[in-house]
């Protein structure tokens, strides 16, 4: 005979198991207690240092606060502030380095934030993009480059084959009007843009948007797909940028040479539900390369974005617009698109690690 | 209910391998225990911030009094006293919905989420009459599968006090279902009015 125990087992079976969503907000609420953690450690370690010490422990304690309210993004902020505090630790052994390198990275990631905050209305971003991978499995793995730039609500990109002829040429002016020119149908189109550049409302940061974003993040030179003549809103890249290291997962990785400046890396630890690796220039804390990596399934797709921020200078301004070449014959903006499949707008890729 | 091994060599959950281990085992039970009494939306912050305050705590636990779950089902219980308000009224909402159920293949398994279905809104009206104490027993030996002595352990009372408050609840929730055969899985009276509210002042 079943019992009262029984009828209640029952009927947990209808309850839910945890969403990606649940997965990664719960990792990252661990893995801000655990840096939190190595802040206290290394205040406490920092002995003959009351003041920052105790400045330490109240950016730890409100930074606490904020994640019982579920939120993360605050403590890159809080890490980074209390970074300033601790300069004078010494941090001798291994677990105190590790210390130190998780203050630092929140630091960069924290000025690399507020650098991309400051360039996004006043800089133009121009972008080299190379894509790779596959987009399904066992597809062809055919490598295309684009060159996008990015100023306000002004968007272009200039999509190229694997060897280098131009396929489309797409912008979006001020005026909110979409132009789009074929190379391979000598064709071009003109139409108001069904695209609107999105804005980021407060909140709309941390691992769950970081993770929405990627698929998006240098969508132009996805292989074989395009956001072309679609409602899909786009992000500005400099926005773009920082939600896509808003998640706060990024550590320190060392430093490259890229361009001639010794670019400080940051990458995504492991674990983390969105993998990322962040060249920043070291005096401007802009990021000069990232690279992201999504995986569907067994498809993985790589991207590599070589940035460089313009002063929105006449001529620099002037790459925004999407040139018509001579002889080229105007067309309905659908057969100017025809060619290339459009992605459809679905749920971002289970992460994986979790 | 069997129960994997997630904790380092001796038990302890401080090292960072050994907590993830602990995270990926019990991460979706707890989860499902908080979801299962202040609905989805409030169980993503608390279970999360379980984990978190395990994650702060961890050097506390002590492996020769208490088990992992029973421990990190502690701190989840005392996050969900802060939210009784939100338990009452999704025990209120669950009285008056039937639950969605999706049919599996297999059709007992099937027929399991049907009586569940049906069951679910009769449970949850008896569940919300009972005092918070006795809800939290025996929610903690249904459906997080807790013995009476980790019962003890996850809220910090005395095993013998853990034995007769799990009894008493569960008479009380019997006799709350006084009218459903547990031979035929009926109900044989009307149903109770789930509105009606219980004396939630444990």
């Amino acid at each position: 005979m079943a019992d009262e125990i029984e009828l209640l087992r029952l009927v947990s079976k209808l309850i839910p198991e945890p969403s990606t969503d649940a997965w990664v907000r719960a990792r990252a609420a661990v893995a801000a207690a655990r840096e939190e953690e190595l802040l206290h450690e290394a205040a406490d370690q920092s002995g003959g240092l009351p003041g920052p010490a105790r400045l330490t422990r109240q950016v730890a304690s409100r930074s606490r606060r904020r994640l019982a309210l579920g939120s993360v993004a605050g403590v890159a902020a809080a890490l980074a502030a209390a970074s300033v505090a601790l300069v004078a630790v010494q941090v001798p052994d291994a677990r105190q380095h590790e210390t130190q390198r998780a203050i630092t990275a929140a630091y960069v990631v924290k000025r690399v934030d507020d650098a991309l905050t400051a360039a996004g209305p006043t800089e133009i971003t121009q972008m080299t993009v190379t894509a790779s991978g596959t987009v399904t499995p066992g597809g062809t793995n055919t490598p295309t480059t684009a060159r996008e730039w990015s100023y306000g609500n002004q968007w272009r990109s200039a999509i190229y084959s694997a060897t280098g002829h131009p396929l489309y040429d797409d912008g979006i002016s001020t005026s909110s009007v979409d132009t789009v020119v074929s190379f391979q149908t000598r064709t071009w189109a003109r139409q108001p843009a069904l695209r609107r550049p999105a804005k980021l409302a407060p909140g709309q940061r941390g691992c769950r948007q970081a993770v929405a974003a990627l698929p998006w993040l240098f969508q132009p030179a996805l292989p074989g797909v395009s956001l072309i003549g679609s409602s899909v809103s786009l992000l500005p890249t400099a926005t773009a940028l920082r939600t896509a290291i808003s998640c706060g997962t990024l550590g320190m990785a060392g430093r490259q040479r890229i361009d001639g400046i010794e670019a400080i890396e940051l990458s995504s630890r492991p674990g983390s539900p969105i993998a990322e690796t962040i060249w920043a220039n070291p005096h401007t804390y802009l990021p000069v390369r990232v690279v992201v990596r999504l995986a569907f399934g067994n498809a993985v797709l790589q991207r590599t974005a070589d940035i460089t921020w313009l002063r929105p200078t006449a001529p620099n301004v002037a790459r925004l617009a999407v040139p018509i070449p001579a002889g080229f014959r105007r067309v309905p903006f659908d057969q100017a698109v025809r060619p290339i499949p459009q992605i459809p707008v679905r749920t971002p890729p289970t992460p994986r690690g979790l | 209910m069997k129960v994997g091994r997630s904790s380092g060599e001796d038990g302890r959950v401080v090292s960072p391998e050994a907590f993830e281990s602990a995270f990926r085992l019990h991460f979706a039970p707890v989860y499902r225990f908080i979801a299962g009494r202040v609905g989805t939306a409030i169980a993503e912050d608390l279970a999360a911030e379980t984990f978190a305050t395990a994650y702060r705590r961890r050097a506390s636990f002590e492996p020769g009094r208490a088990s992992l779950r029973s421990w990190l089902f502690g701190i989840a219980v005392n996050l969900v006293r802060n939210h009784w308000r939100a338990e009452q009224h999704q025990l209120q909402l669950d009285a008056r919905l039937v639950p969605e159920t999706d049919f599996p293949d297999e059709v007992e398994a099937a027929d399991r989420r049907v009586a569940a279905a049906w069951l679910a809104p009769r449970l949850a009206a008896a569940l919300g009459q009972l005092t918070r104490d006795q809800r939290e027993v025996l929610l903690l030996h249904a459906w997080a599968g807790l013995s009476h002595s980790e019962i003890a352990a996850a809220l910090q009372i005395a095993p013998g006090t853990a034995w007769s408050r799990l009894s008493r609840a569960r008479a009380a929730l019997r006799e709350l279902l006084g009218d459903f055969d547990f031979d035929l899985w009926v109900f044989s009276g009307p149903a109770s009015d789930p509105a009606r509210g219980g004396p939630d002042h444990g």
